[in-house]
């Protein structure tokens, strides 16, 4: 009687039992928060007129927007540092012999599972007037005073983000470097190329598409992160996560949170949908 | 044993490229030191911190003593963030697991179309490839629309969405591993689909659920920018710490972030462990 | 088309089945009767459908059209567990984390039996299959033959009325090959049960079956006995998937389907044909033509030019040119008082009506 594929009813069930959690928990919320840009704030009540005041406040407002080109700026440089430092990484790991590759990328790894609120506090214990760089630079004698330059601007937020976005940027390159073909580098120098030139025209081609999605992935953290700048970047260090973060908090302003993050929530998927054909141009299938 | 021979074979070919040491060579070794050093070095500075005194920003190496651990201990409210934070990465964890295997499950079913399943991949990824600011704001929005206060509910519902997509990535990765024909060959002999599930399929995906289950703890349990959308009374780990450096720097803290550095480190080598060792046994 | 019913009709009866993906064809129209008791091959080259009807009869898959009926009822589209018939993949598919006795039990645990009559049946089955003592071995410890032998009991312990083997023997290096296969033989015919086995090893299909069933682009080009297939051809197809052949070509029956008019000359027809008054290849085995030493008679006798000599120790081989211009194979068993065979030589080539066989002609080019 029963057919060999499940029945219309129960298929219709399981997909149900898939598809509501997702739409619920993934698709809804951000439905809602667009929805939430066309509200307004007025007397510290949310009206609930649909309206695009909020949107053309929040896209239009010279401070936001210098807010906005600020942290694009800062995240561009965060991400090109990753990059750069983050290749050199992985290219200096896949290129140790195999019994030391495995131990260096558990090392590379290993930070994103430390607490992210723990490495930057960690990393105020460097950049700190009292701390780490300041006493190996007075050991030295490169300068004679501890530097309080550091801790509290918008240089202190750049370090502390390279340094805790460094391995999503190590490990795509790394892992786009192990997929190349041992065959390739074979033939290359069977063929005569040196070193510097097998580099040039083969590992690196066929890398960095993998190298550049892990950079546009720290470009989308830097951008929307707020607790770094929050707690290592003083009021210099005010970027658009902290604008948007500070609507929910202290300015309660929600619906120009929302329209505010709308922007970044632009960008991201702008940046996800080139990463995604960037990744699967040359490689994937 | 093919990976090996395969490992020393791109050994063998990275020869040529390792050959003579040249200037490059030396930058790239620096380069690689300072990245390392980067990573590490502040992490090593607040493991001394937690043993030693410090005068002056200097510190006095002659000073060991354990007494931040014992002011850690008898701090109730860190207690207290601890068991909460151990509370929602167990509940995340679960309920990701649940909702990945499910999803994975679905999705790899061959009649499923290239279409739904790039769809259901995109929804699954989207809040580990957003800003974690989005996650936890549009998840806010949504809560107070429909009237449910922030608390353990709302930080698990964030944090299960956050690691739900490394659960689906790699429960579907070994989903994929498990050959077809030993499912047909399951129902063939009899079994419903239910039977195949329980006997054939969920024991061979147990080192990967294990594996799942670490990370997403891991990732839970280290969370915060969602979580501070979402917080309610209670407050999780990361969030205490949060509030108590705001304030400024107190030693205990040292201490705290030493044991909670050497439990994930714990947690990510055992997780490593289980993907990387038992795949040979399930493959004959 | 149909082959005789023996006592109480087919097991299985397959009408019309088809299977098609998008534009391309799987399987067209397929009719085949499956006696039961009987060990009957599918064989054919690869893309010839065979694997496609047994996953169809096991209900791996579901036909776009036809019928599978099996004591009468149509289970083409039932639900694949309900089906009582087992496979024995290619892959032996053994459930990897589970143990031998584990692994051959496992139909009869899903099923809720009492762990007594599982243990009990179990034991049984291994004894048969010779892997008595092997229970706690996981499939990763065992060797191909003795996986093999694991999928086997594994199929046969829910007492199937049909097994179905899926190029089971493919893996396995020839010496193990020829082992298994009389292995498989032997218990077949020790159990009674009915199998169903593809294959696209000619030798291996004449070894093991009772019947084969050619197939050939999704079609059934023949069924019958290996004899029937060797020797009666019925296709062009057949004629020359196994073995050599001799095809001559521009044959023409005459009306009343007495006789055949060849480039050798006229063969009366022992047995009637379906190709009466029409045009036809005449098909006739390397090792049928024999020398014919002086004085010697057979129902044909031609004469023939020897233009090359294989001599492969047991059999030579020769290469021959009739005066009419037909070129014919020959195969005999090399004897050394007899060097008749030889480049050059003419030689008078004898053979019976009875040894050949008719195909319908090429269509014109």
């Amino acid at each position: 009687m029963n057919a060999a594929r499940p029945s219309p009813l129960s298929g219709l069930a399981v997909g149900a039992a898939i598809w509501a959690p997702l739409l619920a928990l993934i698709f809804a919320p951000l439905m809602s928060f667009l929805i939430y840009g066309f509200f307004q704030v007025e007397d510290n009540q949310i009206q609930r007129t649909l309206s695009l005041e909020t949107y053309r406040e929040a896209l239009t407002n010279p401070a936001y927007m210098r807010t906005f080109g600020k942290t694009v700026l800062l995240a561009l440089q965060v991400s090109l540092a990753c990059l750069v430092l983050g290749y050199a990484t992985a290219y200096f790991v896949w290129r140790r012999p195999a019994r030391w590759r495995a131990p260096l990328l558990f090392l590379l790894a290993a930070p994103l599972l430390m607490s992210y609120v723990i490495r930057i506090y960690a990393m105020r214990g460097v950049l700190g007037a009292n701390g780490l760089l300041n006493g190996v630079l007075t050991t030295l004698g490169i300068v004679d005073e501890p530097v309080t330059a550091f801790l509290f601007n918008l240089t202190a937020v750049k370090l502390t983000l390279i340094v805790i976005l460094l391995p999503f940027a190590t490990l795509p390159t790394f892992i786009a470097l192990e997929r190349i073909p041992a065959s390739l580098l074979q033939a290359s120098s069977d063929l005569g190329a040196g070193a510097g030139r097998t580099f040039r025209s083969v590992v690196l081609p066929l890398s960095l598409p993998g190298a550049t999605v892990g950079a546009m992935f720290t470009f989308v953290l830097a951008m929307g992160d707020f607790l770094a700048p929050e707690l290592v970047g003083g009021i210099d260090g005010f970027t658009y996560g902290r604008l948007v973060f500070t609507q929910f908090g202290l300015a309660f302003n929600w619906p120009l949170g929302a329209a505010l993050s709308a922007l970044l929530l632009a960008v991201a998927l702008c940046v996800v949908f080139g990463a995604r054909a960037i990744g699967s141009a040359r490689w994937r299938r | 044993m093919a990976t090996v021979s395969a490992n020393f074979r791109a050994a063998d070919a990275r020869r040529p490229l390792i050959g003579k040491r040249s200037l490059a060579d030396w930058l790239l070794g620096a380069v690689a030191g300072i990245v390392f050093l980067a990573l590490y070095a502040p992490i090593f500075l607040v493991f001394a911190l937690s043993f030693f005194r410090t005068r002056r920003g200097e510190v006095q190496w002659d000073s060991f003593s354990l007494d931040w651990y014992g002011a850690l201990f008898s701090n109730a409210e860190i207690a207290q963030a601890l068991v909460f934070s151990l509370i929602v990465g167990f509940s995340a964890t679960l309920a990701a697991i649940v909702l990945a295997t499910g999803i994975a499950l679905y999705a790899s079913v061959p009649q499923r179309s290239e279409r739904t399943r790039a769809v259901l991949e995109f929804l699954v990824f989207l809040p580990f490839l957003l800003p974690p600011i989005i996650t936890g704001l549009s998840l806010l929005i949504l809560s107070r629309e429909i009237g449910l206060p922030r608390g353990f509910i709302t930080i698990s519902i964030g944090h299960t969405v956050f690691v739900l997509a490394i659960v689906y990535r790699i429960l579907l990765t070994r989903i994929q591993a498990v050959s077809r024909n030993v499912l047909e060959a399951s129902r063939d002999l009899g079994a419903s689909r239910w039977q195949t599930f329980r006997y054939i399929l969920l024991p061979q995906l147990g080192s990967a659920m294990a594996a799942a289950a670490m990370l997403a703890f891991a990732l839970s349990f280290d969370e915060t920018m969602i979580t501070l959308f979402l917080v309610g009374d209670e407050s999780t780990l990361p969030l205490r710490l949060y509030a108590m450096m705001r304030v400024g720097f107190t030693p205990e803290i040292n201490a705290l972030v030493t044991l909670v550095l050497i439990a994930s480190v714990l947690l990510a080598l055992i997780a490593a462990r289980f993907i990387r060792g038992r795949v040979g046994d399930i493959e004959p | 088309m149909t082959q005789s019913p023996v006592d109480g009709g087919p097991l299985l009866s397959v009408r019309g089945l088809a299977m098609r993906y998008d534009a391309t064809t799987a399987l067209a129209a397929v009719d085949l009767d499956v006696q039961n008791g009987e060990f009957l091959t599918i064989l054919g080259p690869s893309g010839s459908g065979k694997t496609t009807l047994l996953r169809l009869i096991g209900g791996f898959i579901e036909p776009s059209e036809g019928r599978i009926l099996f004591d009468g009822v149509d289970i083409a589209h039932t639900a694949i567990e309900a089906r009582p018939f087992n496979t024995v993949f290619q892959d032996y598919a053994l459930f990897p984390h589970m143990n031998v006795a584990q692994n051959v039990g496992y139909g009869l645990m899903v099923r809720g039996r009492p762990k007594s009559e599982i243990a009990e049946k179990v034991a049984k089955y291994l004894e048969i299959v010779d892997l008595a003592g092997m229970e706690r071995r996981h499939p990763a410890q065992l060797s191909g033959g003795q996986r093999q032998r694991v999928a086997l009991a594994r199929a046969l312990i829910c007492d199937p009325r049909l097994v179905l083997l899926d190029e089971p023997l493919a893996a396995l290096d020839a010496g193990l090959r020829r082992q298994m296969q009389e292995f498989l033989k032997s218990i077949q015919r020790q159990t009674g049960v009915t199998f169903l086995f593809v294959t696209h090893d000619q030798d291996e299909a004449v070894t093991l079956s009772d019947r084969i069933c050619v197939m050939a682009q999704g079609r059934v080009e023949q069924i019958g006995t290996a004899r029937d297939i060797y020797y009666r051809p019925k296709s062009r197809f057949v004629a020359t998937f196994f073995g050599d052949n001799n095809l001559i070509e521009g044959c023409r029956v005459t009306v009343d389907g007495a006789c055949v008019e060849t480039p050798l000359g006229v063969i009366d027809l022992a047995a009637p044909t379906a190709l009466a008054g029409k045009r036809a290849t005449l098909c006739i085995r390397p090792e049928s033509l024999s020398p014919l030493s002086e004085g010697e008679t057979a129902d044909m006798s031609i004469q023939a030019q020897v233009t090359a000599v294989d001599f492969a120790g047991p059999v030579t081989r020769a290469l021959l040119e009739t005066d009419a211009g037909v070129r014919l194979s020959l195969k005999s068993f090399s004897r050394p008082e007899r060097d008749s065979i030889l480049a050059g030589a003419r030689l008078t080539i004898g053979f019976t009506a009875s040894a050949t066989a008719l195909i319908p002609a090429e269509a014109a080019p």
